[in-house]
C-alpha cells in the first residue's frame, strides 16, 4: 500500500514537470518572439511591389445576415486600388433572412460588372461550406477573403496579393485592428490581445521563417494551391487553421504583412467572446488532430518548421494543462510523500511556469504596445489576467466538451458568426 | 492584528499594479483604434499631387486677397534664372516655396528648405540641395545635386552623382547617370546611364523571343514536380541554353547559365545568379542576393532580402507591363533599362566599381 502510494506520488510529481516543462517551453518560444520583433531583422520583403502585372483576383465577402455593415464593406472595395478589369468582387450571401441579400443586389445594379453577387439559399451552412460553392464559380488565380464588417483600405488589396508573385506562396495574411477599442473594458483587453497576436507573434513568425497562419479574413489564398491541398473545407470548425496546415503539408507558404493593415469588430460582450474562443479551441484541436502527425512527416519542411508548426497547433491545449499544473503542485505540496525533493519543488514548479509561462504573453503584449507606439493601453495590462482567466476556462471547456462531443454522434456544423455592432 | 496587517499589505501589494490600470480605465487616455490610413494606396505621386493641390490652393487664395499672410512664404517668377533675395544671397539658402510660371534654371550650389515647382522645364545647378521639386515638364538634376524628399516631373534626367532620398518619378522616362545614389524610383521607363555602354541589342530581344519558340525539356534535373511547381532540394544549375516551363522553388542557391531561361517565376531560399543572355517571364524571388549579370531579361518583380544586382543590357519589365525591383540594396550598372518601379530599402547606386560580371 505505502509503495503504491508512492509510486502514485511519484508519477504525479513526473506528471507535474512534465506540464511545467510544456508550458515553460511555450513560455520561451514567446520571449523568444518578442526580443525577435523588438530587436531581431523584420521582414517584409513584398511590401514594395508597386508596379506590376497584377494577377485576376476575385474578392469573397462572406455574409450571413449581415445588413448592417455589408454595404460599408462593399463600398471600399469598390474603392480599392486595383486594376478593375481584373477585379471581381464577390460577395457571399449565405442563407440570409434579413436585408442583406437586397443591399448586395441594389449595390450590384449600381456598379455594373464589378460585383457578381452569389446566393446561396440552401446546402450545407457555415463559413467554409459557402466559401466552397463559391470559389467552384472563380476563374481567378487569387481569392482574397474578407469578413462583412471589414473596411479595407485603399491599398490593401495590392498589398494581400504582392506576395504571390513568388510561386512559393499559397496564402497571404494581413493584420486585423480592431475599430470598436473604446467600448468596454473586453474590448480594450481584446485590442491588446490582437496586437499582441498580430504586431509581435505573427510577425515574429515571419522574421524566423516559422508558420504565420492564415486568418481566414484579410487573407488571400492562390486558386491552384488551394486546389493542389484539395480545395476548401467544409466539414471543420475553423476553416482558417486548418487550410493553412494543409497548405504548409503541400509545400506552400503563408506569408504575413503586417503593414496590411484592416479594421474589424471585436465582440463587446463577454457571452460572444466566450463563444468565440470556444469555437476557436473546438477548430484548432480538429485541426491538431488531422494534421499534427502529417506535419511531423511532411517533406520538404524545415526542422523549424515542423516544431512551431506542431506549437500553433497545441496552443490551445497550453490552458487546461496550466490548470492541472495547478492543481497537481498544490496537491502534492500539501500532501505527506515527496519522492523527488522537497516540497520546494512543487512550489518551484509553480513559480517558475506562473512566472515565464504566463508572463511571457504579457511581455508580448507589452511590446505590442511599444512597437505600436500606444503606451497608455499597456497600463491595462494587469487586467488583462483577468481575461485571461475567463480565457482559460472556456478553453478547457470547449475542450472537456470536445472530448465528450467525440464520443457522441455527430451533429452539423452551424454557422456560428460573431455579433455585429456597427449600426 | 498582525494577521489583519499582513492581509492589509498582500491586499495592497496585489492591487499596485492595478492601480495605473484602474486610472487609465477611468481616465481613457488612449482609447483610439490604431489610425490606419483608409486613403494610402502606395501611389510614388501621392505627396507631388497633394503639394500641387496644395500650392495652387494658396496661390488662388493670395491672388483673391484672402491668403495675403501666405505670400512671404512663396517666391512667385516667371521664366529664366531664379533670382535671391539678398538675405538669400548671402547665406545661399532659401526658405520659400518657389513657383515658376515658365521654364525655370536653378542656381549652383543653393539650398531650398520649401519645394520648387515648376510649370515647365526645370533646369537645376550642380550642388543644389532641394527640399522636394516639381516639374510640369522636363527636370535636370544638375551634377551633385540632392533631392531630400521626393521630385516628380513629366521626364527627369538626373546628372552624374546626384543623391535621391525620398521619392523621385516620372510620367514618362526618367534617365540616371552613373554615380548617382537613390531611394525610390518609378517611371514607365527607367534607363540607368545615358552614354553608351555594352547594353542590350536587338539581337537580344530577337534571342530572348526565339528562346520562348524553342522547345521546352521536362524539367530542372534534381527536381520534382510539386503542386504544379519544380521544386529542387538544394542547389541547382540549370544548364546553358535550356528552357522549361513553370514555376521553379529551389531551397538552395540558383544559377542559370548563359542563354537558359524559364516561362514562368523562380523562388530560391539562396543567392541567384542569373548570367548573360537569361530570360525569365515571371518573377525572381530570393531570400538572399540576386545578381543579373548582364544582358538577362525578367518581366516580373525582382524581390531579395539582401541584395539585387543587375548588369549592362538587363532589362526589367516592359512598356506597356511594370514591374518592381525591391531589395535593402540594389547596384546597378549603367546600360540597364527598368520598366516600372526599383526601391532600395537602404541604399541604391549606379556604377560600373565592384560589379562582377562574367
Amino acid at each position: 500500500m505505502a509503495l503504491s502510494l508512492q509510486t502514485i506520488m511519484l508519477a504525479l510529481t513526473v506528471a507535474l514537470l512534465s506540464i511545467v516543462a510544456f508550458v515553460i517551453s511555450y513560455g520561451v518560444r514567446h520571449y523568444r518572439f518578442t526580443l525577435n520583433r523588438l530587436f531581431g531583422a523584420q521582414r517584409h520583403p513584398y511590401v514594395d511591389i508597386d508596379a506590376a502585372c497584377w494577377p485576376t483576383l476575385t474578392v469573397l465577402v462572406a455574409a450571413h445576415n449581415e445588413e448592417a455593415v455589408i454595404a460599408g464593406s462593399l463600398r471600399c472595395l469598390l474603392a480599392a486600388d486595383y486594376p478593375p478589369e481584373k477585379l471581381t468582387i464577390m460577395p457571399v450571401n449565405d442563407r440570409s433572412t434579413d436585408g442583406t441579400r437586397a443591399i448586395i443586389d441594389a449595390l450590384a445594379q449600381l456598379n455594373p460588372g464589378r460585383i457578381a453577387p452569389f446566393h446561396r439559399a440552401a446546402g450545407k451552412p457555415g463559413k467554409a461550406a459557402a466559401l466552397k460553392e463559391a470559389t467552384a464559380h472563380v476563374s481567378s488565380e487569387i481569392i482574397v477573403v474578407f469578413d462583412a464588417d471589414y473596411l479595407p483600405s485603399r491599398g490593401l488589396l495590392k498589398q494581400l496579393v504582392a506576395p504571390f508573385f513568388d510561386p512559393e506562396v499559397g496564402a497571404t495574411m494581413g493584420r486585423v485592428v480592431p475599430l470598436n477599442v473604446g467600448t468596454n473594458l473586453l474590448t480594450r483587453l481584446l485590442d491588446l490581445e490582437r496586437a499582441g497576436g498580430y504586431q509581435v507573434d505573427q510577425q515574429a513568425r515571419m522574421n524566423l521563417g516559422l508558420v504565420p497562419q492564415y486568418g481566414g479574413t484579410v487573407g488571400g489564398v492562390r486558386v491552384r494551391a488551394l486546389e493542389s491541398v484539395g480545395g476548401w473545407h467544409d466539414d471543420v470548425l475553423a476553416e482558417d487553421t486548418d487550410l493553412t496546415y494543409r497548405l504548409l503539408i503541400g509545400q506552400w507558404k503563408t506569408v504575413y504583412q503586417n503593414r496590411s493593415e484592416c479594421y474589424e469588430e471585436v465582440p463587446e460582450s463577454w457571452g460572444v467572446r466566450i463563444r468565440q474562443i470556444m469555437r476557436w479551441t473546438k477548430g484548432h484541436n480538429q485541426a491538431l488532430w488531422r494534421h499534427g502527425a502529417r506535419l511531423l512527416f511532411a517533406r520538404g519542411l524545415t526542422r523549424s518548421e515542423k516544431i512551431d508548426g506542431l506549437a500553433l497547433l497545441g496552443i490551445y491545449a497550453v490552458g487546461p494543462l496550466l490548470i492541472l499544473g495547478w492543481l497537481l503542485a498544490l496537491a502534492l505540496f500539501y500532501s505527506s510523500g515527496m519522492p523527488l525533493a522537497g516540497g520546494a519543488l512543487y512550489l518551484f514548479a509553480l513559480v517558475s511556469y506562473g512566472a515565464l509561462g504566463n508572463f511571457a504573453a504579457f511581455f508580448e503584449l507589452a511590446a505590442a504596445t511599444l512597437v505600436d507606439r500606444s503606451a497608455g493601453k499597456a497600463r491595462l495590462l494587469p487586467l488583462n489576467f483577468f481575461g485571461f482567466l475567463v480565457s482559460l476556462f472556456a478553453i478547457s471547456q470547449a475542450m472537456l466538451n470536445q472530448m465528450v462531443a467525440a464520443l457522441l454522434p455527430r451533429r452539423e456544423l452551424r454557422w456560428d458568426k460573431t455579433r455585429r455592432y456597427r449600426t | 492584528m498582525w494577521a489583519l496587517l499582513l492581509l492589509a499589505t498582500t491586499a495592497l501589494v496585489f492591487a499596485l499594479p492595478l492601480a495605473p490600470a484602474l486610472q487609465e480605465l477611468r481616465r481613457r487616455t488612449d482609447v483610439d483604434p490604431l489610425p490606419i490610413d483608409q486613403e494610402h494606396a502606395c501611389d510614388v505621386r501621392h505627396f507631388a499631387r497633394r503639394f500641387v493641390a496644395l500650392v495652387e490652393r494658396e496661390l488662388a487664395a493670395i491672388a483673391q486677397g484672402t491668403g495675403r499672410h501666405l505670400a512671404a512664404g512663396y517666391a512667385v517668377m516667371g521664366a529664366g534664372v531664379f533670382h535671391a533675395r539678398e538675405d538669400e544671397r548671402r547665406t545661399r539658402v532659401s526658405t520659400r516655396v518657389l513657383v515658376a510660371e515658365g521654364p525655370l534654371e536653378l542656381p549652383r550650389n543653393f539650398s531650398w528648405l520649401r519645394e520648387v515647382y515648376g510649370r515647365h522645364d526645370v533646369r537645376g545647378g550642380c550642388d543644389a540641395r532641394l527640399r522636394a521639386v516639381m516639374a510640369g515638364g522636363r527636370l535636370v538634376l544638375g551634377p551633385r545635386a540632392a533631392v531630400l524628399r521626393w521630385a516628380h516631373a513629366r521626364s527627369v534626367h538626373a546628372l552624374p552623382d546626384c543623391v535621391l532620398l525620398g521619392r523621385l518619378s516620372a510620367d514618362e522616362e526618367l534617365v540616371l547617370e552613373p554615380g548617382c545614389r537613390f531611394t525610390r524610383i518609378h517611371a514607365p521607363t527607367i534607363v540607368f546611364g545615358s552614354v553608351a555602354v555594352p547594353g542590350r541589342t536587338d539581337r537580344d530581344d530577337e534571342r530572348r523571343r526565339a528562346l520562348w519558340r524553342a522547345p521546352a525539356t521536362a524539367g530542372p534535373r534534381s527536381s520534382a514536380l510539386v503542386a504544379g511547381r519544380w521544386v529542387a532540394q538544394g542547389d541547382l544549375e540549370i544548364p546553358a541554353g535550356e528552357v522549361f516551363r513553370g514555376d521553379l522553388v529551389v531551397r538552395g542557391d540558383l544559377v542559370m547559365r548563359r542563354g537558359a531561361g524559364i516561362d514562368g517565376s523562380i523562388k530560391a531560399h539562396g543567392d541567384v545568379r542569373l548570367e548573360p543572355g537569361v530570360c525569365v517571364a515571371g518573377a525572381v524571388v530570393s531570400t538572399r542576393s540576386i545578381s543579373a549579370v548582364g544582358r538577362c531579361s525578367v518581366d516580373g518583380p525582382i524581390v531579395a532580402e539582401r541584395e539585387v544586382r543587375l548588369g549592362a543590357g538587363s532589362v526589367v519589365g516592359a512598356a506597356g507591363a511594370p514591374a518592381t525591383v525591391t531589395a535593402p540594396v540594389i547596384r546597378v550598372e549603367p546600360g540597364v533599362v527598368v520598366h516600372g518601379t526599383v526601391w532600395a530599402k537602404e541604399d541604391g547606386t549606379i556604377s560600373f566599381a565592384d560589379f562582377v560580371s562574367a
